[in-house]
């Protein structure tokens, strides 16, 4: 009688042949199941590739362009929304994330997402970079208190923010 | 870049930096890992299904679910162990949903197949045979540990993280099918030294 873990590692090969065998014959590929997989992969993929690209683009702006300490800040805040989409940005218990407040100066036009200032079709984080800039220039619109506290400061930007990561596609594996 | 490379199916990325790839778009990585796990995937199908037709469907399946996985995959084992349980699930919903659609009319038809009974044909009677008969009648379970461990090569540690069971059990279906097997006049021969 072999050692117990000996059993683990090694089987007769006359066993293993006819292990093999119960395998049938190979399956032949599908040329046109082929086709349809990696062509809806690139569609997908396609999405993935944009969003990608938006966001190295942001890096670069606020790594050559911008300058300052609102850039570092933000290059920061930014840096820390893409890792951790949901940290510190959670909307009041009895206010939904993305709430406008009642009587808006500027209201945006039915058709576009609340938060969605570049008019993109998207809520991004483009739309929370430009957000900073208003913020920053003193001129951003009452329609961007989203956490309806009577200003519009870094937690809208952060909710606007964390709004537009959530929105991009799912993270899992 | 992935843009230089020849063509998908030579590319000698390994599975970790493709799918870092594929995360960010790089849709000629999906084809390459693609390339390189459909046939094995596709042995796995047919094992389940065993139809041509419905494996080709399952890997076609595993394949769709796996690149929505993308942007924010995390390979955290092989890529075979990921896609193993999936096409198995797959294979084994297809093959049962064929069945239902077919209903008693495939029972019939296999009843009425005179070579399915190996024991009606003399010459098929022989040890090969009775190996198969054999290995065909350990539980699934069983014979499933056995054809990832000792066909396709996987380690134990991999055949556990494939079918989703602790190390421990890999190990003791392994040592109960080898038990039945040794213990099996048709087989024990094989066993001595």
């Amino acid at each position: 009688m072999p050692h117990e873990d000996e059993q683990l590692d090694r089987l007769p090969p006359a066993i293993i042949d006819a292990l093999r065998d119960l395998d049938g014959p190979a399956v032949l590929p599908d040329t046109k199941r082929d086709a349809d997989v990696l062509s809806g992969a690139r569609q997908h993929l396609a999405g993935v590739a944009q969003v990608e690209r938006k966001r190295r683009n942001l890096r670069l702006f606020f790594a050559g362009g911008a300058g300052g300490a609102f850039a570092a800040a933000a290059m920061v805040a930014l840096v820390a929304w893409l890792g951790n989409p949901f940290a510190s940005s959670e909307p009041h218990a009895d206010q939904p994330m993305m709430a406008m407040s009642e009587e808006p100066a500027s209201p945006q036009p039915a058709a576009l997402q609340p938060g969605d200032l570049d008019a993109s079709g998207d809520v991004d984080i483009l739309d929370a970079y430009l957000l900073a800039r208003q913020v920053e220039q003193g001129g951003a619109a009452k329609a961007y208190d989203f956490n309806s506290d009577g200003r519009i400061d870094q937690r809208d930007i952060d909710l606007l923010a964390s709004r537009a990561v959530a929105l991009s596609p799912g993270e899992q594996g | 870049m992935p843009t230089d490379r020849a063509s998908p199916q030579d590319d000698s990325r390994s599975d970790l930096e493709l799918i870092d790839a594929v995360n960010h778009g790089d849709a000629r990585a999906f084809e390459a890992l693609y390339l390189r796990h459909r046939d094995y995937m596709l042995r796995i199908a047919m094992r389940f299904t065993g139809e041509r037709d419905l494996a080709l469907d399952a890997v076609q399946d595993s394949f769709i679910y796996f690149y929505k996985k993308f942007p924010g995959f995390v390979l955290t084992a092989k890529l075979t162990t990921f896609l193993y349980p999936v096409v198995k699930h797959n294979a084994l919903s297809l093959k049962q949903k064929a069945k239902r659609a077919q209903g008693d009319a495939s029972e019939e038809a296999l009843k009425a197949q005179p070579d399915s009974d190996p024991a009606s044909d003399p010459a098929k009677a022989d040890s090969a045979d009775d190996l198969h008969a054999l290995l065909s009648s350990l539980p699934d379970s069983q014979r499933e540990v056995l054809v990832l461990r000792f066909v396709d090569g996987l380690s134990l540690e991999e055949v556990g993280s494939a079918m989703e069971i602790p190390l421990g059990t890999v190990k003791t279906r392994i040592h109960h099918a080898v038990r039945k097997l040794r213990e099996s006049e048709k087989a024990k021969k094989y066993f001595e030294p």
